[in-house]
């Protein structure tokens, strides 16, 4: 089981990390950016289940991130990491073929269980 | 529009679900005289709003809270000012702020990306912005402030 983490906070990505731990994901990939999401993806030579992908970052946003993608990788699920303050961006995400998404703030048991319902196990 | 209520809300919340504390309101909220220049703690986490109104969210507390605040957050103990520590506090004023605005019936609020600062500084707030102080204790770690600022 092979999950990219894409968001600029290095301190969600490792509280991410640590919750994937205990589900027993492992083996993650990590981009600061959604132009490092999409080298990571290209240049890989393996299959990743699963993108986490946070909203709202520079230089590409979470929906830019999103879109580019599920314009090469489209089989590849994406769940969307936002806040509350995000609904449109949210909706705008599904629309676009997000699987899901996660509100923060989460607590650790509702991210397990999301990433857990979309792994499908 | 009352805009207290939900701001202490998303702070209460935001550290019950993300760092299994809940932060306590421990005196009214102060509305400051503007223009004043404030005073800040050794930390000091700033994000701007934009949309409804112009404004900051902006959160304050000595460094040794701060160091437990996000340790906490972070599952990890942080004992001394570094990357961990700055970038855990952006993103806890980010997903506060988030939940802020998305507590507000009929506006909603862009938010810009936070800053973090170390050191005691001197934050000048202009005449024609609301400024609203709100104290705050964690009981475990010791105090700190809510500052919502937002242009008349």
């Amino acid at each position: 089981m092979k999950i990219l983490l894409v968001d600029d906070s290095a301190t969600m990505r490792k509280i991410q990390k640590r919750l994937l731990a205990q589900i027993g994901v492992e083996d993650i990939l990590e981009a600061n950016n959604g132009k490092e999401a999409i080298t990571e993806l290209e240049n890989c030579n393996y299959k990743v289940d699963l993108v986490l992908c946070d909203m709202n970052m520079p230089e590409m946003n979470g929906i830019e991130t999103l879109t580019a993608i599920k314009a090469t990788h489209k089989e590849v699920p994406v769940v969307m990491c936002t806040s509350v303050a995000e609904k449109s961006a949210v909706m705008e995400a599904i629309k676009l073929g997000a699987s899901n998404y996660l509100v923060k703030p989460f607590a650790q048991d509702a991210f397990i269980a999301k990433i857990k319902a979309v792994l499908g196990s | 529009m009352n805009y207290e209520t939900p701001c202490v809300e998303s702070v209460i919340e935001t550290f019950s679900s993300m760092c299994g504390v809940e932060p306590e309101q421990i005196g009214e909220a102060e509305e400051l005289e503007t223009p004043q220049t404030f005073k800040t703690d050794e930390f000091l986490g700033i994000i701007g709003l934009s949309g409804h109104k112009k404004g900051d969210i902006m959160m304050t507390m000595p460094s040794q809270v701060a160091m437990k605040m996000v340790g906490s957050f972070l599952m990890d103990e942080i004992t001394e000012i570094n990357s961990d520590l700055l970038d855990g506090f952006g993103e806890i004023i980010n997903i506060i702020a988030g939940a802020f605005s998305g507590k507000l019936q009929g506006v909603s609020f862009e938010l810009a990306l936070p800053t973090v600062m170390a050191g005691e500084l001197q934050i000048h707030i202009r005449e024609s912005v609301n400024c609203l102080a709100i104290p705050m204790r964690f009981a475990e770690w010791g105090d700190f402030k809510v500052l919502l600022m937002l242009e008349e």
